[in-house]
């Protein structure tokens, strides 16, 4: 392709000095610590901490638990399925992509799995701004689970082990927690976090038949609903679905519209070599055309290549479109679609409809996209993306032959619809741990979320704030400036959630600042002060951040002589500039980019991709970042002031009764979270300061100051 | 949250030589700055004018006094600017300082802030609350009743011609490959820009209302009920700014009787076509009537109440009413001594 020409030379020119450094193998084992145990373990041992469930939220939890010295244990009722992906095979998108990279750069695991893994990635919404641009990457599933599960075995302090938990007890006053399993063993730690999906009291439902199952092929959990009910747990019931798994060999992919993968390198991890510089130690070229080294398994011929994608081997996705006739197939069945019949009681998420329900709600639209997305590299299955449904098997069946390309398509897999208990997550303060039981954390599905990355991101902060507890050190609150995960956590513990929460860009009023090009900024001198990212990486950051910060004032210094550059700006067929310009101020045109300044020769040659990036953003969106950055100071007044647990709202005098209500049961942390909750009106929220101000004023000592309450704050300059 | 300037009248309502605008806040000097003429200096009385920056008008002679904080009230700057010149050079300024960016302040607001930084003491600051707590309600009670809705009306109208337009972005954003189909997103923000605009330059308005007592003139037909308005603007040498109402066919006047303010809702001054006339009369008083807090009933005293007087007098409730009699000089003098005693009974030769 031209446009991939271009670019490798766009890219020689602005790092000539390319290091002819071999890329590493992506073979999962890479790591050279094999993960020692701290020694024999016995009935009498108390661990640190427990996970329970081996998923996403699960994964982050224990790795970031033993990462950060606890001694740690994963429990998950099957070994095979660590880190499945029983919906999608994808990982990323807005918001979601936003997700993985600050998981990143607090430590955690995903990044790294999904860029070993992946056998495709794109970035989205590359048309709009750069806020909303978002990486997604199509997962080898199979190969995403192991790399996870060799991830927890090469872990030092981690025991894994694989058992159904069906019971959760408090062990006297010693904030002691035990869990039992099925077998009738139990095991006791000082924190335990809770990740367990779909698994609680889980039921499939297909069309007219219901069955028990955590997910396809797996038990529910019931026991351990009983023991939350039993230690004073509220649950709710929510529903989430999937559609059918499709045999590739019964696909006529000639009638579908290829989907190809990114051009240009891309990669999640700040770790993983790539052009944007994740650099590690520095952007070279050679990783970028040197994909002969690199080891994929060879993908199954039955897929259609597309276009090669020079960087890496990768798989397309394919296009397709329903039509006027499954529409129809769909509409005569509705009277056997759980979804309307009321077998199906719980709320499934809006973001995410069933086929069926797209139909209904959006009755004058002639068609809807369905994307055809492989499984793997080797692997036949294909996910029927846009197609989540419970509608009976032959429903599903017919439906899915209306379609040109899927005429004589065999379902692999049937989709479903599952209902699940969670337990609604006013339950929880920001730290994931409940406020009922000390010690115990919940993460992911249990919390009512919806998606792998949502899931993950609560796992890691669970996980940090366990071992954070146990060490006795202040926990970590992300806020709402900070993070996409604190946006997600803040609105959870302030929010009625009334579906599966769905992290969307929507959500983060900052999200300016919240870019996924700056997690690494923003996120990772937290991870390093917990000690869960490297010295070394740190480092890169750091001098990340400072090539940033001296372009910018190199750029605002130089400046551009009008008359000298007449004629190379007419070349770049941009429009001339009047007068003497910084090159800064230059940057900020639309059509000016970093390239335009060092064809100018202007620019920097030695500065990677990556800060480049940085500098055009920080330049041409200034005045907007600005005025966020402005609304985070005014707002950061309010969210610094705590209010104490036990706060008396129904001792306030002419406080509303809605208001007091809402505010009992959400139990907000800060004057910013009541702030946030829906029905507490300005009024509301000015008796609430009077009142607290009045327990300062009126006590010498502060009983709000104990230390493990104080969250850790860190100020970021991004 | 409590970080804005706020802005008020901070003299009670009534007659009085001087009245005061207090700003407090972090831009209460600055806001001050750009309407006077003179400079401010801190704990010193300025004498000078408030121009209107806008037209570069004078709007009154007046006295500003600044304090900067910690060492004031609210432990915030405060300005003062006493004026002279009434009720209507008074509320321009205040609408002058909402202009440049002052927040209007709640009830209580400046005796809640004192005591957020410290200033006084809880019981001085728990008695405003029960103000600002009655006053809350009160307001909102007003602004569902008094406003009949309209406004909340308009403003929902607006709110979800915006709610779709973030709809749709906010589609396109987040699930970039459901091929959401293309709409224009910048004209609708430019008409709920408009619409907006024309509330808040309707809200100048809105100030002045707040502050007055709303009445209602209603009466049958060709009662006197313009002359009973004309009257009371005329010799009370009353302050009269005609305003459009809120619907297009009644009238508002302002007018400051005696150091009160009066928002008369006049349903004398519209013209109408004769064969509907009964029928607008008195659609007109029940619309009056809904709006006001204070209902003046105009009758002809000198002839019996008629049935068109009684399908008046049956839109009335609760209503705190003031019954005129209208045409006394027509009266004679045994037919007044019949029309003592209550409801209470003012009598009018307008």
């Amino acid at each position: 392709m031209p446009l991939q020409g271009e670019l490798l030379e766009s890219l020689r020119f602005l790092c000539p000095k390319i290091s002819r450094e071999p890329l590493r193998s992506f073979g999962f084992a890479q790591d050279k610590d094999l993960g020692v145990l701290c020694g024999f373990t016995d009935d009498a041992m108390i661990y640190d901490v427990i996970v329970v469930g081996a998923g996403h939220a699960g994964c982050e939890a224990a790795l970031a638990a033993a990462r950060m010295g606890c001694q740690t244990l994963i429990l998950t009722m099957n070994l095979d399925n660590v880190a499945l992906m029983p919906c999608n095979p994808s990982i990323g998108g807005p918001a979601k992509g936003h997700l993985v990279r600050e998981i990143d750069a607090l430590g955690g695991e995903m990044g790294r799995n999904i860029d070993k893994t992946f056998i495709q990635i794109r970035m989205l919404n590359t048309g709009k701004g750069p806020a909303v641009q978002a990486p997604r990457a199509q997962a080898d599933k199979k190969l995403y689970g192991l790399a996870m599960k060799h991830a927890l075995e090469r872990q030092a302090n981690l025991y894994v082990k694989q058992a159904l938990i069906e019971g959760l007890e408090r062990i006297g006053n010693d904030s002691i927690l035990k869990v039992i399993t099925s077998t009738g063993r139990s095991y006791e730690a000082r924190a335990v976090i809770l990740t367990t999906g779909t698994s609680l009291a889980g039921r499939i439902i297909i069309g007219e038949k219901s069955f028990a199952a955590g997910r396809a092929g797996e038990f529910a959990a019931y026991g351990l609903s009983e023991s939350l009910r039993r230690l004073g747990f509220t649950l709710g019931r929510l529903k989430t679905g999937t559609p059918p798994r499709l045999d590739a060999r019964s696909i006529d992919f000639s009638r579908t519209i290829i989907q190809p993968g990114s051009d240009i390198p891309l990669h999640f991890s700040f770790d993983s070599p790539s052009f944007a510089g994740r650099i590690n130690p520095t952007p070279t070229l050679a990783r970028l055309d040197s994909h002969s080294d690199v080891h994929f398994p060879p993908p199954n011929p039955i897929f259609p290549q597309g276009n090669h994608t020079p960087w890496r081997q990768q798989i397309p996705c394919y296009l397709v479109y329903t039509n006027e006739k499954t529409h129809q197939i769909i509409r005569a069945n509705l009277h056997r679609a759980p979804l309307f019949t009321g077998a199906i009681r719980g709320t499934g998420p809006r973001s995410c409809p069933s086929i069926e329900d797209k139909i209904v709600k959006f009755a004058d639209k002639p068609w809807h996209p369905l994307f055809l997305e492989p499984e793997g590299w080797e692997t036949s299955e294909v996910y029927l993306q846009g197609a989540n449904t419970s509608l009976p098997e032959d429903v599903q069946l017919a439906m899915i032959r209306s379609i040109p390309a899927l005429e004589e398509v065999e379902i692999i897999r049937v989709g479903y619809a599952i209902e699940y208990d969670f337990v609604p997550p006013n339950q929880i303060v920001s730290t994931m741990e409940t406020k009922l039981v000390r010690g115990l954390f919940l993460a992911g599905q249990i919390n009512g979320t919806t998606g792998y990355e949502e899931a993950a991101g609560q796992g890691l902060v669970a996980g940090i704030n366990a071992a954070l507890k146990v060490k006795k050190q202040p926990p970590l609150i992300l806020r709402r400036d900070q993070a996409y995960i604190g946006v997600m956590i803040d609105d959870l513990v302030t929010k009625d959630l009334t579906e599966p929460y769905r992290l969307l860009t929507s959500r983060a009023e900052y999200r300016l600042l919240l870019r996924q090009d700056n997690a690494d900024l923003r996120l990772t001198p937290i991870g390093h002060d917990l000690g869960i990212i490297s010295q070394g990486r740190y480092e890169a950051v750091e001098t990340k951040r400072h090539a940033v910060a001296t372009e910018l004032k190199r750029l605002a210094k130089t400046h551009l002589a009008a008359e000298k550059l007449a004629g190379s700006i007419d070349q770049c067929g941009l429009p001339s500039i009047a007068r003497s310009v910084s090159a800064l101020q230059f940057l900020r045109r639309p059509d000016v980019d970093y390239h335009t300044i060092t064809k100018l020769g202007y620019g920097d040659p030695q500065l990677c991709l990556d800060c480049a990036e940085q500098v055009v953003i920080e330049t041409k969106y200034e005045g907007y970042i600005q005025r966020q950055e402005a609304a985070v100071q005014k707002m950061l007044r309010l969210e610094q002031r705590h209010i104490p647990d036990r706060f008396d709202y129904a001792g306030i005098k002419g406080l509303r009764y809605e208001a007091c209500q809402k505010l009992e049961r959400f139990r907000p942390q800060t004057l910013g979270q009541a702030s946030r909750i829906d029905g507490v009106t300005p009024a509301d929220m000015a008796l609430l300061m009077v009142h607290l101000e009045k327990r300062v004023q009126g006590s010498a000592v502060q009983r709000f100051r104990d230390p493990n309450r104080e969250p850790r704050t860190v100020n970021l300059t991004t | 949250m409590y970080q804005d300037t706020i802005a008020a009248i901070s003299t009670p309502i009534g007659e009085g030589g001087i009245r005061i605008v207090r700003l407090s806040g972090q831009d209460a000097c600055s806001i001050a700055t750009k309407l006077f003429d003179k400079r401010l200096s801190d704990r010193r009385l300025s004498y000078g004018h408030i121009i209107d920056p806008g037209i570069c008008e004078v709007v009154d002679e007046v006295l500003v006094a600044y304090m900067a904080a910690p060492h004031t009230y609210t432990r915030e700057d405060i300005v003062e600017i006493n004026c002279h010149g009434g009720i209507v050079p008074l509320q321009r300024i205040l609408g002058l300082t909402l202009k440049l960016g002052a927040r209007l302040a709640e009830p209580g607001e400046f005796t809640l802030r004192a005591f957020l930084n410290g200033r006084i003491d809880l019981s001085q600051a728990e008695s405003v609350l029960d103000i600002v707590q009655a006053r809350t309600q009160a307001s909102l009670r007003l602004a569902v009743q008094g406003l009949g809705g309209r406004l909340s009306g308009q403003i929902r109208s607006i709110r979800n011609d915006l709610l779709s337009v973030l709809a749709y972005l906010t589609a396109r954003i987040d699930f970039p490959e459901d091929e959401v189909e293309e709409q224009d997103a910048l004209e609708p923000i430019k008409k709920a820009h408009f619409e907006l605009d024309e509330l808040i330059a309707g809200a100048d308005v809105g100030i002045v209302y707040r502050q007055g007592v709303r009445t209602a003139i209603v009466g049958r037909p060709n009662v006197g009920k313009s002359s009973l308005l004309n009257r009371l603007l005329r010799e009370n040498r009353a302050i009269v700014i005609p305003i459009p109402g809120t619907t297009r066919d009644t009238l508002e006047e302002v007018v400051n009787l005696e150091g009160v303010t009066f928002v008369l809702i006049d349903t004398a001054g519209i013209t109408h076509s004769e064969d509907v006339i009964e029928t607008l009369g008195v659609e007109r008083s029940r619309k009056a009537i809904e709006q006001a807090a204070l209902v003046l009933l105009v009758t002809d005293i000198s002839e019996p109440l008629n049935a068109a007087d009684f399908e008046v007098i049956e839109l009335l409730d609760s209503r705190a009413v003031l019954v005129v009699g209208n045409k006394c000089d027509l009266l004679s003098f045994s037919q007044e001594s019949r029309v003592r005693g209550p409801p209470p009974l003012l009598k009018a030769d307008s």
